[in-house]
């Protein structure tokens, strides 16, 4: 009997409900495999030291591999995400002997100290992770003393990977998976550009999964977010979402 | 005012889109449609609004009597027990679709007194005992599917549970040259 795909989906407690319900909506309609989505939410990690984070969630992705206590593959993706294929797809990805599976990130600005430097950018986004749960041991901490770090263990985990050197990290620890698992707002999040106003775009077509990542121009306006309101750039990604969105509220 | 197509529009976003914060509206769920600055420019994608929004923005600027208005602010807020709305900004108004006896207070003008007077007005549990008058002020029980727009006069508006209104601003052709020429 076929093993169900084990999906966790970093988010918040009750503020993205409204993504979430696309996100799971979009998973299942793409694919006949089984799915055991488990959602990351802050009640679950009640005495962990949030500080510094971007989000609500932003560290609970570390803690996968012991949750599934370091065995077989799991997915991690944000919540403020949309399917378009099979999510299959990406789960049967051959990662080599790699412990996780990402998308490479053009515009990905890495920390201070590489400014001006030609490490300035570029970097494996973490938003969506494939992971080898028995490989990745080896590069995260017990969960015991992730959630007591005091400056994001994203930081931390970067270090152990050797970030930003591409070349001490890429098919041995990372393997690089097709940018369109990972689309940024409909650009393509690994093309040559180092602006995004000359970033490229994918038809809608073309997009796999997609990844509203600029926070500010959000659909949905989470409550938690402290930025302003931007208009969506694309209109026919945001007449798809609204499309779906109308599609699961009536089946409430 | 088409408050036929008001109504039809707070509903279906109430039922369709993500509840958002809006500073100005605290613990209320605010859905902010359109914002106009001179730095930014944001309209909501919720596919209703992009049918009715010309005829709402022309029925604004018709019930305000500010004909070549520019609307810089369209926002839906559903009020909850714990819901406090900030005294309005200048040439600002409320379409009320469902009061639940709400009340409002109009200021005797938008000068420093009158809007620290409502400001410390702001959380004030019982309107209706104030005795406004002695403030040269107004006070009364807000009405539902009406409007309300006291131009350049400060307002308080004091929610109830289940209270829903639209909230605009809008600028006359001058002040919005002015806002344009100063940033």
């Amino acid at each position: 009997m076929e093993s169900s795909i084990k999906i966790f989906v970093g988010t918040s407690e009750w503020e993205d409900k409204w993504i979430e319900r696309i996100l799971v909506y979009t998973l299942y309609q793409n694919t006949d495999r089984k799915l055991d989505i488990t959602f990351l939410r802050p009640s679950m990690f009640e005495d962990w030291n949030t500080t510094s984070w971007g989000t609500p969630f932003t560290s609970f992705r570390y803690a996968i591999p012991e949750l599934c206590n370091f065995k077989g593959r799991a997915i991690y993706m944000d919540c403020d995400q949309m399917n378009f294929r099979d999510i299959g797809d990406l789960y049967d990805t051959d990662l080599g002997d790699c412990a996780f599976g990402m998308v490479w990130d053009t515009l990905n600005m890495n920390p201070k100290e590489f400014a001006g430097t030609e490490y300035e950018r570029g970097w494996f986004s973490d938003s969506v992770i494939l992971i080898d749960c028995e490989k990745a041991q080896e590069y995260i901490e017990p969960i015991s003393e992730i959630k007591e770090c005091t400056w994001g263990y994203k930081n931390v985990f970067q270090k152990t990977i050797n970030s930003p050197y591409r070349d001490k990290c890429e098919d041995t620890i990372i393997k690089r998976i097709d940018s369109r698992w990972n689309c940024f707002d409909g650009y393509v999040t690994d093309g040559p550009a180092i602006d995004r106003s000359e970033q490229q775009e994918y038809n809608l077509n073309d997009i796999w999964h997609l990844h509203f990542t600029s926070l500010s121009s959000q659909i949905w306006h989470p409550k938690y977010s402290p930025h302003g309101k931007a208009p969506y750039r694309r209109d026919d990604i945001a007449e798809e979402v609204w499309k779906v969105a109308y599609i699961v509220r009536d089946m409430l | 005012m088409n408050y036929e197509r008001l109504n039809e529009l707070a509903n279906e976003a109430i039922r369709y889109m993500n509840p958002e914060n809006d500073w100005r509206f605290i613990h209320a769920d605010s859905y902010t449609f359109y914002m106009l600055t001179a730095r930014l420019n944001y309209g909501s994608s919720f596919p209703m609004w992009k049918e009715v929004r010309e005829d709402i923005f022309n029925d604004i600027r018709r019930l305000t009597g500010i004909r070549d208005g520019v609307v810089t602010n369209f926002t839906l807020v559903n009020c909850n027990e714990h819901t406090v709305v900030h005294p309005t900004s200048a040439s600002s108004g409320f379409l009320t679709l469902k009061s639940n006896n709400a009340y409002a207070c109009i200021r005797p003008g938008s000068d420093t007194n009158s809007r620290l007077s409502a400001y410390r007005a702001m959380y004030l549990h019982s309107p209706h005992l104030m005795q406004w008058g002695a403030s040269d002020s107004h006070g009364f029980y807000v009405g539902e599917q009406k409007h309300l727009f006291p131009g350049d006069r400060v307002m308080n508006y004091y929610p109830k549970e289940g209270t829903v209104f639209f909230h605009f601003t809008i600028d006359t052709e001058d002040t919005w040259n002015q806002v344009l020429k100063s940033s």
